[in-house]
């Protein structure tokens, strides 16, 4: 039954604007940068000084083969890198929101279920965080250990559990006195089964909605780390790396710190959107 | 940074029902203890600050010693060590831990060690150019983003609200930095109408102060817009249209005021937006705020610098969160502190 809840929930964001032009963003987004070694033949890496700084549309070599995007500072091909780009973005994304999503649902449910010292040590951890100079101490973190892949996704996880965390507890406390809970535990139902079965199920919509409007903000704080030289380091192609380097020839190349912005933005766009919508059909309280 | 799209919180404790006595009657006088709630704040500060100042001082030594980083490269072992000496870093941590926590208690931070001056002072030259920037941002956001906000939710479904709620939707995705490079290759390198860099006359506020009130332009605008939306159904309202009253007048007195209030709530929240924006725009526009100066501090491991930054932040915030806690009982007398 669950199963065709979820179906139906999808089929009423795809009917609704907002959720059908967000859906298709990301599909398209994501079949291009799934593609990219079909589509983008060119290697990310490989520089070309001759052909460095050549605008959108230049035929470049002897084969005049066309790039589409141009190339950048070093001559290595926009397109390639855009879409390669866009992987390591989605795989930092993806990563840090499914973790800080993880860690955030049990603290809050632990902290609903449980009560007492528990709930008041993780209530307070939230509360502090939320007080803390958050961009700092990212940078500090990642600054002083290894801007390593890990080191990135652990950051952006710590900067989201804690909306998880309020909002489990809360839905936590609200299921926690419901009668079938009280039947689960009459038949002798263990603890543990009843988080896992009872109450994880009616916060999961929740969940979903939260990782889905984080998802956006996952992409923009990694990006925003790698422009700031904490994150991912060149030469790897990230899009704030680019963005960052192609900087330095705005008045000269606009389409090296342009480019990589849309993509980011379009990825944004789309996942907001089909957040927004999430929220609207299975959450209106989140509101 | 604050929760983007976060759910506003229940950051302290309140109760909607004003306190009754056994007869069911209303409490007289039942005065908010401000007093309290304030020092309580205050000694939770005090605690995160040592803790978050001894974690973040561990951390730092940690991961290497910083005077090998500021003499040349080809420094002997014997110029390091002495560098180390003259800094104090070869004594156990607990021990510098403890000199930095006393000569915190005198008021003194340190000394910077790429500038080779005090931290306080330091930042005391900083800090105003952030704290103008962040002023105007925040009235650049409040402003436009009441008008777009109620002029979308008045003018329901009109092209008005459509451009107000697209460019808002388009505009919560746009990465800082990216957009102030935007308006920097426009306004400045294409029309060459504004300055793009470093600090001066008004003009060199402009960009700045629109990269980093952008996001929250966007935010707040559809915020105000459901907020309207909401309360120009309530029944006061409709109680207020019925008594024949101007409909500039319903929607000034009645509905804009119960509207401000779900937007303090996120106002708080904006604040840690804003930090990062500050990091990110004044990075982008060589502004010498403390944004920029935090940037380049932790890459170049001035520490000193660091940890004060750290309390300085630390301390704008929670008076901030103070503030905007605070300001919820002028707002709706409803709300009682515990």
């Amino acid at each position: 039954m669950a199963r065709r809840r979820a179906k139906r929930s999808v089929a009423r964001v795809f009917r609704k604007p907002k959720g059908f032009i967000g859906i298709s963003l990301l599909v398209a987004l994501l079949l291009l940068t799934a593609l990219a070694p079909v589509v983008a033949t060119r290697d990310p890496l490989q520089q070309n000084l001759r052909w460095r700084n050549s605008p959108p549309g230049s035929r470049l070599g002897d084969a005049a083969q066309l790039s589409l995007l141009g190339t950048d500072q070093l001559g290595r091909d926009m397109f390639s890198r855009i879409l390669y780009g866009t992987r390591v973005s989605l795989l930092v994304a993806a990563t840090a929101v499914a973790l800080g999503g993880i860690v955030g649902t049990a603290l809050g449910i632990l902290s609903g279920y449980v009560g007492g010292t528990v709930d008041a040590v993780i209530m307070r951890l939230v509360d502090i965080q939320l007080s803390l100079p958050l961009i700092l101490i990212a940078m500090i973190w990642i600054a002083f250990t290894t801007p390593s892949l890990l080191n990135i996704i652990i950051v952006i996880a710590f900067w989201t559990w804690t909306q998880y965390a309020r909002v489990t507890r809360a839905h936590t406390l609200s299921v926690k006195q419901a009668g079938y809970i009280e039947a689960a535990r009459a038949t002798g139902a263990g603890q543990f089964r009843i988080l896992l079965r009872h109450i994880l199920p009616n916060v999961f919509s929740s969940v979903l909605v939260i990782a889905s409007l984080q998802f956006g903000r996952a992409i923009i704080l990694e990006a925003t780390l790698s422009f700031l030289g904490v994150g991912l380091q060149p030469p790897t192609p990230a899009l704030g790396v680019m963005i960052a380097s192609g900087r330095q020839y705005v008045d000269i190349a606009w389409w090296l710190a342009t480019l990589p912005g849309i993509v980011i933005m379009l990825l944004v766009l789309g996942t907001n959107l089909v957040g927004d919508t999430l929220r609207d059909v299975l959450d209106p309280r989140l509101r | 940074m604050g929760d983007r799209g976060a759910v506003p919180a229940e950051r302290f404790s309140w109760q909607n029902i004003p306190p009754e006595d056994k007869d069911g009657g209303i409490v007289e006088g039942a005065r908010p203890d401000v007093t309290g709630y304030v020092v309580k704040r205050l000694l939770q500060f005090v605690l995160v600050l040592l803790v978050l100042t001894g974690l973040v001082f561990t951390l730092l030594h940690l991961s290497g010693n910083p005077a090998a980083l500021l003499l040349p490269a080809n420094a002997t072992q014997e110029q390091v060590a002495q560098m180390s000496r003259s800094l104090g870093l070869d004594r156990p941590i607990h021990v510098q831990y403890a000199r930095y926590l006393a000569n915190l208690f005198r008021g003194d931070l340190g000394t910077s060690y790429r500038m080779n001056l005090p931290v306080t002072r330091v930042i005391a030259v900083y800090l105003p150019n952030t704290l103008s920037l962040a002023g105007f941002s925040i009235l650049f956001a409040t402003f436009c983003s009441l008008i777009l906000g109620i002029a979308a939710a008045l003018k329901r479904d009109t092209a008005i609200d459509v451009v107000a709620t697209m460019g808002a939707t388009i505009g919560q995705s746009m990465p800082t930095f990216w957009l102030a490079i935007l308006l920097l290759l426009l306004f400045g390198v294409k029309l060459k109408w504004l300055p793009v860099s470093g600090i001066g006359g008004w003009k060199h506020y402009i960009l700045p102060m629109i990269t980093m009130g952008w996001y929250s332009t966007a935010f707040l605008t559809r915020v105000i817009r459901s907020n309207m939306l909401e309360v120009l159904n309530a029944e006061y309202v409709q109680v207020a249209r019925s008594k024949g009253l101007h409909e500039r007048t319903v929607v000034l007195r009645h509905a804009f005021r119960n509207a401000l209030l779900p937007v303090v709530t996120i106002w708080g929240l904006q604040l840690g937006t804003l930090l990062m924006g500050s990091v990110v725009t004044e990075t982008v526009f060589a502004w010498p705020g403390v944004g920029r100066l935090s940037a380049e501090s932790v890459l170049g491991r001035d520490y000193p610098v660091v940890l004060g930054l750290i309390l300085v932040y630390g301390a704008i915030f929670s008076f901030l969160n103070v503030c905007v806690d605070l300001s919820y009982a002028l707002l709706d007398p409803r709300i009682t502190y515990r």
